[in-house]
């Protein structure tokens, strides 16, 4: 029987209010306002305006740029100034109660006035009264909802995170308007206190899953967290395995997809992407297009981003293994050919390799750093360096050149996994070099029992290829056409050889 | 732990970059690709000649001009076949390889010496195909490989092609090594190689060497027995059941002329054992279409002079592969057909007498051929 | 310590592997001299005989609801202990030799010239590397490798089916019965894919006795399989050769691609190289289990390395000095070691068993230990 693992806090959970130790507002005006300024080191952009209405003093604190003026405005200010109250406490109240904004909450201590502040919340402070309302009056600017980058996408659609999260939580929540989606919010990082959440369905996750995903994340201790990325390694049970287990994703309906799989999102303040965990290695060929397309067309884009997958990581070392040591493999004409070009290349065929493929990824690198307006210069240079200049100069062959550019091109299909083969492509150049196919089979095999040992957070990382879960298959190298994908959904749990 | 063995792995990593050998390393640039070895016996040892791969090529570094020979052939001698290769190391700076050659061709002077023998370097050598086309011819195997064929990328493929088509013409067989070296495992049974000569071809601007097809060497494994040219080599292709495709034109009273494909065929010979002899029937199935014909004057093209045709074309047949098993059986005692080992499956007893002496034994035997012979596709004209 | 889990068929695929190594690297399926019809019907005799010689050792799983190993220290105590060692010297054994044919046939077959400590030591090292990763890691792997390994099988047999002719298989010779039942022990001689299943048992989930049957069978196709195209493709040839096997990919051609055998011997290195990690994974399991219980946990962690390196050096020795090999061989082929891993021990441990009561009754469930 499953054992229901004790639900472990997350960071900066809301503290209750406690006995007062010096760190609760006193309900003296100056005097709070002076421990504020304090606290926030006098910081500039922190503004404090004081109001007088019937004779009771006010004052309202904010960070300057992080509050809609106007709102603040209609909201409250107006209606304020044109009424009466008898006291203090009719005005709190009245503040408290009344004043049509969203989000209003009563804070008793400083340092939550100071982190709500900083979050675009607007603080009434009140003579009299040893307590705050602060207000979501957010008005900063931010960039607004664009297609995605990196998750580009035919049909479907359009929309990625941006950076502020409760524009990506607003994202998610109107595609999942049952209620059956939970957002957690916690904060990260002592000094940033970044705002964070974790996106799950409590129907569909599994309750050890959720447990230790909260574990690791309490485990975090960093002063400033500036990217979900950051995150990562904590996620992750092995930070220095080469595929990563946990999966990041720009679109909101890819991460409402996964959370009703039971699986668990993270969103970070900030940063336009979410983490999903856990995260196993066929989702690295799934794409929202694939859902949106015909079952057989999305059936052959899968296999051919596989195919893509094995050409990027194997094609070089492949070709040098074989030409080097297994040339008997070859056609006679395309061996002919092979022979006629590098018979005046003064390097080994592995160096070869080796020297293209470190220059092709010198002008991928500098092609994503440099500026927009010099960028296109890239692509010219690394035409005529590589597909003319080197061929025409005799330093590498012209069969080289295209297996550069199918590598390359195969590399783009499968993003996701991009860091990985790139590493594995070199490792696979040296080893085909100097071992032939003997070496490159066994350490692909090591490599193979290495994947398949992963375990992302209780899931097998190879399901459910390797332990099969046949049901699950219908989604992996096919994809099934609805009316059966829509008849059960897929859950972790259900995986063969998971933990959950 | 982890560290350790990550810094073990980083400082052990980059001697695989130094040079060291752990498996040794010939990159392509050194390697010399042959496509042709010839073999003959001259003075007491070994003539190796080799046909290796040198592109001469038009312009940009990988086109591969099939209009020019794109080869160069080196000799090399040697006490045995390894020896010669060897030796080659002082005439030329590669290495060669033989993972991609196209054939081996025997010199007359080389055939007498058992096959398995004179093979063996090709059987024990890694590089070396197994399924390298096999050829005889009854001069020189280093005038075959000089010849300046120009019919594709090198000569060799240009020999290996004829082979080809000649087979599918049914003109020839396509043999192996391993085929050669199969059958010449057991002890009882002989093979067959192709046999290729020389033949000129005149044209305006200069001569261009070409290669003939003269029929098959029968070897046993004692080495070379006979020759086996003109019609009885389609006989043999039947009685193998190696034949796919020919033309045969027949004439009688009805055709002046009638061309016949054959498109489908099957043979199969069963031995009996009869008043001490043993008589092997052979059953041939063939399918054939007329594809060409020449009525003589006042006759029609009806079904019963197509089963006349059919008639004749039996015999021809029929004839053929009397004369293919006289040849090979009676005059060389060869078996080529597979005999023994069909006696050894239906009367194992009797196998068991006759294995002593198997050449003595086939010697006597005779051959029943019924052919069977339908042309059941006659084009676009109408049977009358 | 931690509890490794697979399934039944996680199981089969990788001791169906296991077994596929023994085709590759060595003429040990010759019967009597060569391939044929003796050696074809040996294939299903050996399988009846697999099945009755492993009787004793079910039966001692299902009455101690534990591994044979295991059982055999809960029924002999501390003598028991012979089981769980004699068990592991036999594995080191076969991963030695697995090591020393692999590495054997790379200089002969692949890279001439090459150094054959090259492979021996690379070889070890992967595979110490993968059973330090774990059973699951191994078992899971199997099932990718087992798909190459099907698709380099159907390519082999698919270009060589043209070429094979019953023609080249021999009838049935004299003392028919004598061949074929001395086939059958020298195959039952080089199964150690059934020790390999027994000992395996206490890491199955379920249905370990039907997924055995599977096994079996399994097997017995492919070497029915292999044998039949050797025999119909090579004829007496196959009887020569060191590699028949390996002869057969060389002249399996699949449209415009030429040898195929570097590729098809990829593969093989990948089976054989789960194989070895398999019995080094194993060996250490059966050999802590020799160790006091309070031991097995701290000292088990330097058994894989330990063994790793023995096994390194035997296969060194066997290479450099040809007696070695043939000992092994002999080993193998008298069959002792699987008459005693399977039925004698087992069946002394039964009886130790049933006299110190440490007997369970029999239970209606099939499935592994616990």
């Amino acid at each position: 029987m499953k054992k229901t693992p004790p639900k472990t806090p997350l960071p900066s959970q809301s503290p209750q209010p406690g006995p007062s130790d010096g760190s609760r507002l006193t309900g003296d005006l100056n005097r709070d306002l002076v421990v504020i300024r304090e606290k926030t080191f006098n910081t500039s952009d922190l503004i404090t305006r004081p109001i007088t209405v019937c004779g009771i003093r006010l004052c309202l604190v904010m960070i300057e740029g992080m509050v809609d003026l106007n709102k603040l405005d209609e909201a409250l200010i107006r209606p304020l100034l044109s009424r009466q109250f008898p006291d203090a406490d009719a005005v709190f109240n009245w503040v408290e109660q009344t004043a049509v904004v969203g989000d209003v909450k009563d804070i008793y201590e400083y340092d939550q006035l100071i982190s709500l502040v900083m979050t675009g919340f607007m603080a009434v402070l009140v003579e009299g009264v040893a307590k705050s309302v602060v207000m979501g009056v957010q008005g900063y600017p931010y960039r607004s909802i664009s297609e995605p980058t990196a998750e580009v996408n035919e049909k479907g659609s359009r929309e990625s995170f941006t950076e502020p999260i409760k524009i990506n939580l607003t994202m998610i929540r109107r595609r999942m308007r049952s209620g059956g989606v939970k957002f957690e919010m916690f904060e990260v990082g002592t000094v940033s206190r970044t705002s964070a959440c974790l996106v799950y369905d409590p129907g569909a996750v599994s309750p050890e899953l959720l447990g230790e995903v909260r574990k690791r994340l309490g485990r975090i201790r960093m002063e400033t967290v500036l990217d979900v990325g950051y995150l990562q390694p904590y996620l992750e049970g092995k930070p220095l395995s080469l595929f990563s287990e946990v999966g990041t994703t720009e679109r909101p309906d890819t991460v409402c997809a996964k959370v009703q799989e039971g699986r668990v999102a993270v969103l970070l303040d900030g940063t336009p992407y979410a983490l999903i965990v856990p995260y196993l290695f066929a989702e690295n060929f799934q794409s929202f297009d694939d859902y949106a397309r015909r079952p057989y067309f999305a059936a052959l884009i899968r296999l051919l981003k596989y195919a893509s997958f094995l050409i990027s990581m194997l094609l070089p070392g492949l070709y040098v293994a074989i030409v080097t040591y297994h040339p008997a493999v070859l056609p006679h004409a395309l061996l002919f050919n092979i022979a006629s070009a590098e018979e005046v290349i003064p390097f080994p065929l592995m160096l070869e390799a080796l020297i293209i493929h470190f220059l092709y990824e010198i002008m991928r690198e500098a092609g994503l750093r440099l500026p927009r307006p010099v960028g296109h210069a890239v692509s010219i240079v690394g035409a005529l360096v590589i597909g003319d200049a080197a061929v025409t100069a005799g330093i590498i062959g012209a069969p080289m050149v295209m297996v550069v550019a199918m590598t390359a091109i195969s590399s783009f299909v499968v993003p996701s996994l991009y860091e990985p083969v790139a590493v594995l492509r070199f490792a696979f150049i040296i080893l085909g070099g100097t071992t032939g196919l003997y070496g490159m089979a066994l350490v692909m095999a090591a490599l193979l029992v290495n994947i398949c040992r992963s375990n992302s957070l209780g899931v097998p990382y190879t399901a459910p290829i390797s332990p099969l879960t046949p049901r699950a298959m219908r989604d992996v190298f096919i994809r099934a056409g609805w009316k059966q994908l829509g008849l059960r959904v897929m859950r972790l749990q259900n995986m063969r050889g998971s933990d959950l | 732990m982890k560290k350790l063995i990550a810094a073990l792995t980083a400082v052990l990593l980059p001697f695989l970059l130094t040079g060291c050998e752990l498996v040794r390393t010939v990159n392509l640039q050194n390697r010399a690709i042959v496509q042709g070895v010839g073999i003959d016996w001259e003075n007491g040892e070994y003539v190796v000649t080799m046909q290796i791969f040198s592109p001469e090529g038009s312009g940009g570094q990988t086109i591969v001009d099939p209009s020019k020979e794109n080869a160069q052939v080196i000799t090399c001698r040697g006490a045995s076949v390894a020896e010669a290769v060897e030796k080659s190391a002082l005439s030329q700076g590669k290495e060669f390889y033989l993972g991609h050659n196209r054939i081996l061709v025997l010199g007359q002077s080389v055939t007498d010496q058992p096959l398995q023998g004179l093979l063996s370097y090709f059987i024990n050598s890694l590089d070396s195909r197994p399924d390298i086309g096999m050829l005889a011819t009854p001069g020189k195997a280093a005038d075959i490989l000089n010849a300046g064929i120009s019919q594709a990328i090198l000569p060799a493929m240009g020999i290996e092609n004829t082979i080809r088509n000649a087979e599918q013409s049914g003109l020839s067989q396509e043999v192996f090594l391993i085929d050669v070296l199969e059958e010449l495992a057991q002890p009882h049974r002989s093979t067959v190689i192709p046999y290729i000569a020389l033949s000129q071809v005149e044209d305006d601007k200069k001569s261009l060497h070409a290669i003939q097809l003269e029929g098959f060497g029968i070897f046993g494994s004692d080495g070379y027995r006979g020759r086996l040219q003109g019609d009885p080599v389609r006989g043999l292709l039947f009685l193998r059941d190696s034949m796919h495709n020919a033309v045969y034109t027949l004439q009688n009273e009805e055709y002046a002329r009638a061309a016949l494909q054959l498109y489908q065929s099957g043979t199969r010979i069963v031995p009996e054992y009869t008043d001490g002899k043993l008589v092997f029937t052979a059953e041939i199935e063939s399918h054939w279409t007329l594809v060409e014909k020449a009525m003589n004057p006042d006759r029609a093209f009806t079904a019963d002079t197509l089963t006349r045709l059919e008639t004749l074309l039996e015999e021809t047949v029929a004839a053929e592969c009397r004369e293919a098993f006289r040849i090979l059986v009676t005059d060389y005692a060869s078996d080529a057909f597979y005999l023994g080992d069909l006696v050894w499956k239906e009367q194992p007893e009797l196998w068991e007498q006759l294995r002593v002496d198997w050449p003595a034994g086939i010697q006597n035997s005779e051959l029943v051929c019924r052919v069977e012979a339908r042309i059941d596709r006659t084009g676009l004209e109408n049977v009358g | 310590m931690k509890n490794h889990q697979i399934s039944a068929a996680q199981l089969v695929l990788m001791l169906f592997l296991y077994h596929s190594y023994n085709m590759f690297t060595s003429s040990t399926h010759n019967v009597t001299g060569h391939y044929g019809l003796p050696h074809l019907l040996a294939i299903p005799v050996a399988l009846a005989i697999q099945v009755v010689i492993t009787l004793p050792a079910w039966l001692l799983v299902r009455k101690c609801r534990r591994g044979p190993a295991e059982a055999a220290v809960w029924t002999l105590g501390k003598a028991g202990a012979v089981y769980p060692l004699i068990s592991s010297m036999y594995l080191l054994l076969i991963m030695a030799f697995t090591v020393y044919s692999m590495a054997d046939f790379m200089v002969n077959a692949i890279y001439p010239g090459s150094s054959s400590a090259f492979f021996i030591v690379s070889m070890v090292l992967c595979a110490l590397y993968a059973a330090y990763l774990g059973l699951e890691g191994i078992a899971r792997s199997a099932l990718i490798v087992f798909v190459l390994f099907a698709v380099s099988l159907l390519l082999t047999f698919g270009g060589v089916t043209g070429r094979a002719a019953l023609i080249n298989i021999p009838p049935l010779p004299d003392g028919v019965v004598s061949l074929v039942l001395e086939g059958a022990w020298r195959i039952v001689g080089h199964s150690s894919t059934i020790v390999m299943y027994l000992l395996l048992l206490p890491y199955v989930r379920s249905h370990a006795g039907r997924g055995f049957g599977i096994l079996l069978a399994a097997i017995a196709v492919l070497m029915e399989t292999v044998t039949f195209f050797v025999s119909s493709v090579l004829g007496e040839l196959g009887r020569m050769e060191a590699y028949p096997f390996f002869l057969l990919t060389t002249i399996a051609e699949v449209s415009i691609l030429q040898r195929m055998d570097a590729l098809h011997v990829a593969v093989w290195v990948m089976v054989s190289f789960l194989r070895v990690a398999l019995c080094l994974w194993v060996a250490s399991r059966q050999l802590s289990l020799c160790l006091p219980v309070r031991q097995q946990a701290s000292r088990a962690k330097w058994l894989l390395p330990a063994l790793a390196a023995a096994a390194a050096g035997i296969a060194g020795c066997m290479n450099q000095i040809p007696r070695f090999s043939d000992g092994a061989r002999a080993v193998f082929s008298t069959g002792i070691p699987i008459l005693l891993l399977c039925a004698v021990l087992p069946a002394v441990c039964l009886i130790a068993g049933a006299v110190r009561h440490r007997l369970f009754p029999a239970k209606a469930k099939e499935g592994g230990s616990e």
